[in-house]
């Protein structure tokens, strides 16, 4: 094919989105193996790369930038067969219902951290892989790129674990200030099948290929508009943090050993956590998620998949969002309940589940069997579940409460479950009563300040207050006002852009 | 992330603004703008009354330093860019590099080792930290409550990856 003016501008387009960095680079011919090269990839090698076949080349996604490393892409690699299968047996596994649950994966795991369906391009190798890749229109630092695309990667390997599938190389390889490994280019020739590589494409349910270059250059176009916004990059980053340390690390000072023995079941939790983001930060129950990660014997599984439902439905997720955590529910159990009962189950009770039925911790009185059960076996206990719900809920608010009403919420929190307390726990909204004074003594707060920081929780929409009829002090400690108080369940959003100076 | 011994005292914005020694509404108008990124206020909300830790007037000591030398306040904020790019984290602090050094062209360099004086040229502003520890010799702070260290915990929780 001759070398048009119009195919310079194309392999500009195609550097400029995916060979931003252009040394050093790799290439693969049919005689030889991938072999790095330390001089630049030029224009003319990437046309022959894309025209002609007889070499391919692989770029780096990150470069050095000052002192430290910024990533141009970012990439996943998720291999279908072995090295010396023949291609095919795998192809249909890739354009089939692996390939189809492997998209579907990634894009689920990009959504929990807010990254647009649109912005992933997914390209078929030519050989036995599907490479996902992100191409953010201006380059981020390295270790927010690295951030993202380990907990994407281990959001999709959460997803596809039960196929015997998981994510091979997630780009930028290195998190930290040292180089990465290099990337196979898309649209160039597969060296060792001989295969043109071609973007796929999800449409009606099913992949299908596009058409090889240069018949596709069109794509081009689709590609350079969703190319993803930094900020975006960013904000993932920031979820991605913010998933992986669910439990706070407390000073010993005030760590009970009951909690310190725990640690097992609070990561089976955060496993949970990381995997269905949105769903449990609504949920922030960690004994339900650890229900989650366990399951239960078939003796119990209808009747703690009541409580699970009770709790989806007093944190306000929609049946859609419900079934996503039902589902994992649904695999965790011992036996594997059958996806079509327990569909059944969650649609045919969903409208008339009562909130009301959400597991209680044990209290005084004798707990139900199933209370006991979850008590045992998913309890992380009160101080840190009371850590935990706060976490939930603040790591959102983070930015828009005075840090007194982030103390006083806190402290609202470790009331609810009972810490140090002698009332039994309480359930996420359950009302609290408690006295001015109480809270002024656990906060070290003065009066002016927890008064501003309850209006702020109140504004906030994030607590409800109100003072009861018994202003004598009759039955308390300090002899002053009952109160009731009680977080709003589900947390609301905070507003979008607090302005600093209003 | 100042360590727990540095957060148990903090001074309030009038007295922080006498110890570094810029006015009082000019010193409110850096910390609602975030040029001073604040241990327990990630952002200062409205009627709040913010306290300062050691590290947060270390930090603003050296932007009233740079700003005394004749620094603009562009300029500054634009260093505070770069070094928020450089450090590849969201609070941003002089006081976290050994020494800042930036050059005639605008470019940023973080020091964390040492062999920093091989490095300084002339005309470069030097900040000097011991005096401000002098000055908080004489003016003790007040301890933070309690709840407030718990605050902390909480977020270093949300921070850390």
């Amino acid at each position: 094919m001759p070398e048009t003016v119009a195919d310079v501008l194309t392999v500009q387009r195609f550097a400029d989105l995916f060979a931003r960095v252009r040394r050093p680079f790799i290439v693969e011919t049919p005689e030889t193996p991938w072999r790095t090269l330390k001089n630049s990839l030029t224009d003319g090698m990437l046309t022959a790369h894309l025209l002609h076949g007889d070499r391919t080349f692989g770029v780096s996604l990150d470069k050095r930038h000052g002192s430290g490393r910024i990533a141009l892409n970012i990439a996943l690699e998720v291999d279908f067969g072995k090295r010396e299968e023949p291609l095919a047996e795998v192809f249909p596994r890739i354009l089939g219902e692996p390939g189809l649950a492997v998209v579907m994966a990634v894009h689920d795991a990009g959504q929990d951290l807010r990254i647009p369906e649109t912005a992933w391009c997914v390209s078929w190798t030519g050989g036995r892989s599907l490479h996902f890749w992100l191409t953010p229109r201006e380059p981020v630092p390295q270790e927010t790129a690295y951030t993202v695309a380990q907990a994407i990667r281990e959001g999709v390997d959460a997803r596809i674990a039960e196929r015997d599938l998981c994510v091979c190389h997630a780009w930028p390889t290195n998190g930290g200030t040292g180089k990465g490994m290099n990337i196979r280019l898309p649209w160039g020739r597969h060296q060792q099948t001989g295969q043109v590589a071609r973007f796929v494409n999800l449409r009606d349910g099913a992949l299908d290929l596009r058409d090889p270059f240069p018949d596709d250059v069109e794509y081009l176009e689709t590609l350079e508009r969703n190319q993803l916004d930094p900020e975006v990059l960013r904000t993932a980053a920031t979820l991605a943090r913010h998933l992986e340390p669910v439990r706070p690390v407390r000073p010993s000072r005030t760590r009970p050993a009951a909690a310190q023995a725990t640690v097992e079941s609070e990561t089976a939790g955060e496993r949970i956590e990381r995997s269905l983001l949105m769903q449990t930060r609504r949920i922030a129950r960690p004994c339900i998620l650890n229900l989650l990660e366990n399951g239960v014997p078939e003796g119990y599984r209808h009747d703690v998949a009541l409580l699970l439902r009770s709790e989806l439905v007093h944190c306000g997720l929609t049946p859609a969002d419900a079934w996503l955590v039902y589902r994992r529910y649904m695999t965790a159990c011992t036996p594997v309940w059958e996806e079509a009962d327990a569909r059944r189950d969650l649609e045919a009770n969903w409208s008339k589940t009562d909130p009301a039925l959400r597991h209680l911790c044990p209290g005084r009185g004798d707990p139900s069997p199933v209370t006991r059960y979850i008590h045992t076996h998913c309890c992380v206990g009160a101080e840190t579940c009371g850590w935990r719900r706060a976490a939930a809920a603040l790591v959102a608010w983070n930015d828009h409460l005075s840090v007194d009403a982030t103390a006083l919420y806190l402290t609202l929190c470790l009331m609810e479950t009972g810490h140090c307390e002698e009332w039994a726990p309480l359930r996420p909204g359950d009302t609290i009563h408690t006295t001015a004074a109480d809270l002024m003594t656990r906060c070290r707060l003065g009066r002016k300040d927890l008064e501003r920081a309850r209006a702020d929780l109140r504004e906030a929409g994030l607590v409800e207050y109100r003072p009861t009829g018994r202003p004598d002090g009759a039955g308390t400690s300090t002899g002053s006002r009952h109160s009731l108080y009680r977080r709003i369940i589900p947390v609301p959003d905070p507003p979008a852009k607090p302005d600093p100076k209003s | 992330m100042p360590d727990r011994e540095t957060v148990l005292v903090a001074w309030g914005v009038p007295e922080a603004a006498r110890i570094i020694g810029v006015p009082y509404r000019t010193f409110r108008r850096w910390l609602m703008d975030g040029l001073v990124a604040l241990t327990f206020h990630p952002r200062v909300q409205p009627q709040e009354r913010a306290r300062l830790t050691v590290a947060d007037l270390a930090e603003a000591w050296c932007i009233a330093d740079l700003r005394r030398a004749g620094v603009s306040m562009q300029a500054i904020r634009r260093i505070l860019v770069r070094l928020d790019a450089l450090q590849e984290r969201e609070q941003r602090r002089l006081t976290d590099f050994k020494a800042v050094l930036v050059d005639m062209g605008g470019q940023v360099i973080g020091v964390h080792d040492d062999g920093v004086h091989e490095r300084l040229q002339d005309g470069q502003v030097r900040i000097d930290l011991e005096r401000l520890r002098r000055v908080l010799a004489k003016t003790p702070g007040e301890p933070v409550p309690s709840c407030w260290l718990d605050v902390l915990t909480l977020r270093e929780g949300f921070a850390c990856a």
